[in-house]
């Protein structure tokens, strides 16, 4: 036996043994020896057939390559999972489903804690992320505002800046 | 609870055969006129490849995946040769498969829809525009 063809014969080995990991041993021991089985059947009739080692290595390679896909999907056929495993999965989604709920509602909180609406803000609801801010007014005129001794003193507003001096070649 | 159950449901017509299945089960039904009333996967394999003349065989996963699927459908029935036979003959054991009756009626089924298509096609070629 070469070394093209006992590396292909392990490659197909090693793939089977991949894909049929942690799976009921009956179903796994089947697909095992079936597969053992035709690598023995088709390295002897090719050998019979006087055909090469390399050219049987080729053969077993591509078998395996263009299998792969259903390899996988007979896997995925044959995954069982548990009760117990979706009623823990279950358990775990509605918890965190309650957190969810309670993170949502103190973020509200925390965002608006003094605004209570006589309805429900649904623009809060659907971004409770984003505040939503309302547009400040434009600002008045400056006016200063000094306090003294329980007396508020309107001051006017400082005079505008002298225009600049006009240039000495007009 | 098994994750494909619904895929299994959904991907075909009950009863319908992919080509591949079809091609199956004429490779047993040729086996057993030859003689062969039992066979393992590569002599399907080999009879497939001589069948469509193609060098390479059918993949592994390919055929034993549709190998399964078959006797799931109850087309085909396999056994576990007897284990003396492979240990007096030092080669790994065969899994046999034999068509059975229910194989011979969805291969007659098979052609019988491929006949109706065909005819069908060709009338409606010739049928004017």
């Amino acid at each position: 036996m070469t070394a093209s063809l006992a590396a292909a014969i392990a490659v197909v080995r090693g793939w089977t043994r991949v894909y049929t990991a942690r799976m009921d041993p009956p179903i796994r021991d089947a697909r095992r020896a079936e597969i053992e089985s035709d690598l023995w059947e088709l390295h002897e009739d090719a050998r019979r057939r006087g055909a090469s080692p390399t050219r049987i290595a080729i053969q077993m390679g591509l078998r395996l390559l263009f299998g792969i896909a259903d390899d996988l999907a007979w896997r995925a056929e044959h995954v069982r999972v548990s009760t117990r495993i979706v009623q823990e999965a279950l358990w775990a989604a509605a918890a965190a489903s309650l957190i969810f709920v309670w993170w949502l509602a103190t973020s509200l909180e925390a965002i608006a804690p003094h605004e209570r609406p006589d309805g429900i803000n649904v623009l809060r609801l659907l971004y409770p992320m984003r505040p939503i801010v309302s547009v400040p007014p434009p600002p008045g005129p400056p006016l200063e505002f000094a306090r003294f001794a329980n007396e508020c003193v309107l001051r006017p507003p400082p005079p505008p800046p002298p225009p600049p001096p006009s240039p000495p070649w007009r | 609870m098994q994750i494909s159950a619904y895929y299994q449901a959904v991907r075909r017509k009950p009863g319908s055969l992919v080509p591949l299945e079809i091609a199956i089960c004429e490779a047993a039904a040729a086996l057993r006129g030859a003689g062969h009333d039992e066979f393992h996967g590569y002599e399907i394999a080999k009879t497939l490849g001589d069948a469509s003349s193609c060098r390479l065989l059918t993949a592994y996963g390919t055929l034993y995946r549709a190998l399964g699927r078959l006797e799931k459908m109850g087309l085909l029935r396999s056994r576990w040769e007897d284990p003396e036979i492979p240990a007096r003959e030092n080669r790994p054991g065969r899994r046999l498969y034999t068509l059975t009756a229910l194989g011979d009626a969805a291969l007659a089924d098979a052609h019988a829809a491929t006949e109706t298509a065909t005819r069908r096609r060709v009338r409606r070629r010739l049928a004017p525009a």
